[in-house]
């Protein structure tokens, strides 16, 4: 069949990309570019791993979070030569801005303005701080919070700390967290113990807790380690797609019908102290 | 009579020229928070910032050129800003911080009064 001219023509736009930026910016509200969200370290859930840039802005920022924040023209062409404009808070004792670097401050709106050197306003966007209300932990990008975890010997998995608001929405924004095991010798940290992400490993059988800490908030996760019927290396990816409760080998997780209010059972902010080595560092 | 050709003249000039009647002020952003701006009252939240487009209106049949000068100044920077943008006819309002102040309108370098502002401290 041969395909009519006016139907190529009509393809042919869909299949150029007109904005040639890298990631997915918020789109200034003057419309004359863009403003992209960079994670300043590891642990944004806002970030996929090993990203620092942000797929798409998040509704709202966790009060007392980091981001960086970058400008790019939307039409190189009218700007070319142009240095880039200056980032700035509207309000410094909502969001602090030190550069490119951003701390929030106090929940509400607040403007960011890129303005020239002559203190023109060349663009601005508005983004929203909201008050952490519940802590959570996710298997890698699985957003169904995790309930308890269920490893093999040698099995490792990425886990992920987010914080939500009354509302129920995700919240970005770099935050300091603590990890802490138990007992090491069940379970151990592998990397992340200071940061949102982080990487644990099934060591010996046996059980233990595994507590988060963000700020005033805590989690303590129940897990299980057994003995696993094949080598360690294999194990790696197993556990990050795994999120039903028919399948052993990975944390349980919690319906995705929670809507802001705590899980019962096991995701309770506790005052972790449960177990026995006392090593729950960090937790207020 | 040549002696009242200048005059004749100045009257003329003057009769010419547009005469300030107020403000037309279009709201161009649209913030994540109600506003209330016009020509008589500005109020809105501390952190948002609202572009705003404004002409000034001429009681003569003789309006205003796109190109005469205009300047919006807040008269306290620490409540509410007012910047300029690339368009001479739009400006940006940053709600700072809560308090009250006063935006001075200058047309053709000639101030027309001010505009009361207000800043509240937490979204409407």
């Amino acid at each position: 069949m041969r395909t009519p001219p006016l139907l190529l023509l009509l393809m042919l736009p869909a299949c150029t990309d007109s904005y040639d930026h890298d990631d997915s910016p918020k789109y200034g509200e003057l419309g004359v570019g863009a403003f992209l969200y960079r994670c300043p370290a590891d642990g944004d859930p806002t970030c996929p791993a090993g990203a620092n840039t942000a797929p798409s802005f998040p509704s709202a920022l966790a009060l007392g979070s980091q981001i960086d924040l970058q400008y790019t023209w939307q039409d190189d062409e009218d700007h070319f030569g142009d240095p880039l404009p200056q980032l700035q808070s509207a309000t410094s004792a909502r969001l602090r801005d030190d550069g490119s670097r951003f701390t929030a401050l106090e929940p509400g709106f607040v403007a960011v303005l890129a303005l020239t050197g002559n203190s023109e306003v060349v663009d601005f966007v508005h983004l929203e701080i909201s008050a952490i209300d519940e802590l959570r932990v996710v298997s890698g990008d699985d957003p169904i919070p995790l309930l308890k975890l269920d490893l093999l010997t040698g099995e490792e998995q990425d886990l992920q700390g987010l914080v939500v608001d009354l509302r129920d929405t995700r919240l970005g924004g770099i935050l300091p967290y603590s990890w802490v095991s138990e007992d090491p010798a069940v379970l151990e940290l592998v990397s992340g113990s200071n940061s949102g992400r982080a990487r644990v490993r099934a060591v010996n059988p046996g059980t233990t807790n595994l507590t988060v800490t963000q700020g005033e908030h805590s989690l303590t996760l129940p897990v299980a380690v057994e003995l696993g019927s094949s080598s360690a290396s294999d194990s790696d990816s197993s556990a990050s797609d795994s999120t039903g409760s028919t399948d052993s080998t990975a944390g349980t997780t919690a319906d995705t019908d929670a809507t802001g209010g705590t899980s019962s059972g096991t995701t309770a902010d506790t005052d972790a102290t449960s177990g026995s080595s006392g090593t729950t560092g960090g937790v207020l | 009579m040549n002696r009242l050709l200048p005059l004749l003249a100045l009257l003329a000039a003057v009769g010419c020229q547009p005469r300030f009647d107020g403000l037309e002020v279009t709201l161009y952003s649209n913030p994540p928070v109600p506003v209330r701006v016009s020509d008589q009252e500005i109020e809105m939240s501390v952190g948002l910032a609202v572009a705003i487009d404004v002409e000034p209106q001429s009681s003569t049949r003789f309006g205003y050129y796109t190109d005469d000068p205009m300047t919006l100044r807040s008269q306290d920077r620490a409540v509410l800003r007012v910047e300029p943008t690339e368009n001479p006819r739009r400006f940006v309002l940053v709600a700072v911080s809560p308090g009250d102040t006063c935006v001075e309108i200058e047309v053709l370098n000639d101030d027309h009064g001010c505009i009361p502002a207000t800043v509240l401290a937490a979204p409407n």
